[in-house]
């Protein structure tokens, strides 16, 4: 059953659309009406109409998946194809301990946490103090207590907690962590910092959208022994049910007349608009 | 540091980007490579170390140098002293441009080393000293993957399970490719406490990587394709990845039909992997998934997931569906020789997703 003060991901016109904290006294509207708070307090994914007994909405229990498609987007965000990939090719398991910068608007963060779970941890750095504090936020909304979300640019302060007074929780210590993923402008800057943090026989995973700074990561990352390198690309494809109904060349079409050969039939097709380049995955491992 | 104990899967890398896994106890003998060797000898070593097969077929240890120098041979070239003065103009397929005759490798085989051997072809090759530094290379890493058999020892991960049965037989999976592996686990969101009905028809790879997810924290009950006479350990996979009892336990075999219906609490997911008649089980278990439950379904074929894509939207019970496959493709990334690999797999399998609501 859901309870006043969880945060919930709000179904409308059968697509999630946004995060909702179920607040005592408040209503939300939209488009077929208002709806009291009140009568949320059902369970996860059952129908929910307006006062005016239209437009049927449904809360969902936050899940990565969910979350990616719903948080807001304060930078450009990991889509659901790259982050299947990362978290498979970088082997998370329950318990693991990983090192994620940037935050970013937290669509990959909630996936890592997830696939950590609450005996992992995930240590996550942003140097946008907004985002920060948005990544912050959102981790304290969505209860994900296994991530701590720092400000600090990583590329001159690495991942150490050193003379820091600005951060709070616990900080990753060397040569302790499972996995690394860097989203950065730069990633071959931080890669010495990301050296000492993980463990022998860890992964790391760089994402970029251009090649030159797959080409410039991939030298940097061979010249500082990591092996097994691999770069590569996903995209994924969405297919629609088209029903037709199939006119014979020989029908009278004036007369629309139509014979019994021209019945209803469920073809697929793809979707001609998507995403053609989200971004270059190159994983290495510290032997 | 981890070290390798009795009975435990490992997975073993070579120099031709080949895996196998296998199983670690005293004094056994695995063939792989045309060798037959004794795999004892790794035991209570340290896991990611290197390892070479030598003439006398006995593994013996060597350091990652020595093992990146068998393997790994594009990264070896030095770009910058690369002379473009040498062309393939005056070289022609003569079939003459080694010396040794066959049986004089065969010979060589049995007295040297796997380096020793490829260095001695190149001296009797005519046309080597021509070839320019990139077909150099390409002819040393041909050579090399031909005659030296090194390895890695690596801890086994869904990726190198996943691996080595797909590249063993990719039918065995439904085709399912690393990445329809990928979406599959993030589409379905597996969270502790989740209670699963599991249909699998892929060898046992899926639930061994929900089983991974949940650790223990859950249930899953699955239904193999012969499930009268299913057993837990004919599924190599599931042994592969070394679950302990926790985790072991969470798996729940189905071997009567009857018993998916006994579950005291409601499913909160059903995950369908690989060939079943869906419609079929759409119709009979989808009223024991929980209201906000979370459906995946794997296929082979696109028209079959649009047939259940339609009796779930008839049903009222599910709104928004996704179909969805996925393209991957892998780059080499060397200085002055970037472009996506020329070997690929264009097919990896088709998904559905979607949740129940009420």
């Amino acid at each position: 059953m859901i309870q006043y003060g969880d945060t919930m991901i709000l179904f409308e016109d059968g697509k999630p659309k946004q995060f909702i904290t179920v607040t005592q006294g408040q209503t939300y509207q939209n488009k077929y009406g208002a709806y009291h708070h009140y009568t949320f307090l059902v369970k996860p994914g059952e129908e929910i109409l307006s006062k005016n007994g239209t437009g049927p909405i449904y809360l969902m229990t936050p899940n990565p998946h969910l979350i990616t498609e719903t948080v807001p987007h304060k930078t450009q965000i990991l889509f659901m194809a790259d982050i299947s990939m990362i978290i498979l090719k970088l082997c998370l398991k329950p318990g693991q301990r990983v090192i994620e910068s940037g935050t970013g608007s937290g669509s990959l963060s909630c996936s890592l946490a997830a696939a950590v779970g609450h005996k992992g941890r995930l240590f996550t750095f942003e140097f946008n103090k907004e985002r920060a504090n948005n990544g912050k936020e959102l981790f304290a909304k969505l209860k994900i207590n296994q991530a701590t979300c720092f400000w600090r640019d990583v590329y001159t302060n690495g991942f150490l907690k050193g003379d820091d007074v600005e951060n709070q929780g616990e900080f990753p210590q060397e040569n302790s962590v499972d996995a690394i993923f860097l989203d950065l402008p730069q990633p071959w800057l931080a890669l010495d910092h990301s050296k000492k943090m993980i463990k022998k026989g860890g992964r790391i995973c760089c994402f970029s959208p251009c090649i030159e700074q797959v080409q410039k990561t991939a030298l940097e990352l061979r010249q500082q022994g990591w092996k097994n390198l691999e770069t590569l690309e996903c995209l994924k494809r969405h297919f629609e049910r088209r029903v037709k109904q199939e006119q014979s060349l020989f029908d009278d079409v004036q007369k629309k007349v139509c014979t019994d050969q021209n019945k209803r039939v469920t073809y697929s097709s793809g979707i001609n608009q998507a995403y053609g380049h989200t971004g270059y995955l190159t994983f290495a491992q510290y032997i | 540091m981890e070290i390798i104990e009795e009975d435990t899967w490992v997975c073993l890398e070579d120099n031709r980007n080949e895996s196998k896994i296998v199983k670690v106890s005293e004094k056994k003998m695995v063939g792989w490579r045309k060798h037959k060797f004794d795999i004892g000898v790794i035991l209570h070593k340290q896991y990611n170390t290197f390892w070479k097969i030598d003439k006398s077929n006995t593994v013996v240890e060597i350091t990652s140098d020595q093992f990146y120098d068998n393997a790994d041979l594009d990264n070896q070239i030095d770009d910058a002293n690369i002379e473009i003065t040498k062309t393939n103009k005056d070289l022609f397929d003569f079939n003459d441009s080694q010396k040794l005759t066959q049986e004089e490798i065969i010979q060589l085989k049995q007295q040297k080393e796997g380096e020793e051997i490829v260095d001695e072809v190149i001296q009797n090759s005519k046309t080597f000293e021509q070839k320019t530094e990139f077909s150099k290379a390409k002819y040393l890493k041909r050579k090399k993957e031909k005659y030296v058999c090194c390895f890695m020892v690596l801890k086994t991960t869904i990726d190198n399970v996943h691996k080595t049965q797909f590249l063993e037989s990719p039918q065995k999976l439904n085709f399912m490719r690393i990445d329809s592996l990928a979406f599959f686990m993030q589409l379905s969101s597996i969270t502790q406490n989740s209670n699963i009905l599991m249909f699998d028809n892929a060898n046992g790879v899926v639930v061994s990587a929900v089983a991974e997810r949940l650790d223990g924290e859950g249930s899953i009950s699955t239904v193999f394709w012969n499930h009268s006479k299913s057993n837990l350990r004919d599924y190599l996979p599931i042994q592969q990845m070394n679950f302990n009892e926790e985790i072991l336990k969470s798996i729940k075999l189905i071997k009567n039909l009857e018993d998916i219906e006994k579950n005291q609490n409601k499913y909160t997911h059903l995950l369908i992997a690989g060939e079943f008649k869906f419609t079929e089980i759409i119709e009979k278990y989808l009223n024991l998934i929980a209201v906000g439950g979370i459906i995946v379904i794997f296929s082979t074929y696109l028209e079959k997931l649009h047939e259940v894509a339609e009796q779930l939207l008839s049903s009222g019970l599910c709104s928004k569906i996704d179909v969805l496959d996925s393209f991957l493709r892998y780059h080499q990334v060397l200085e002055n020789r970037t472009h996506p690999k020329v070997e690929m797999n264009a097919f990896g399998g088709y998904l559905l997703q979607t949740y129940k609501l009420k």
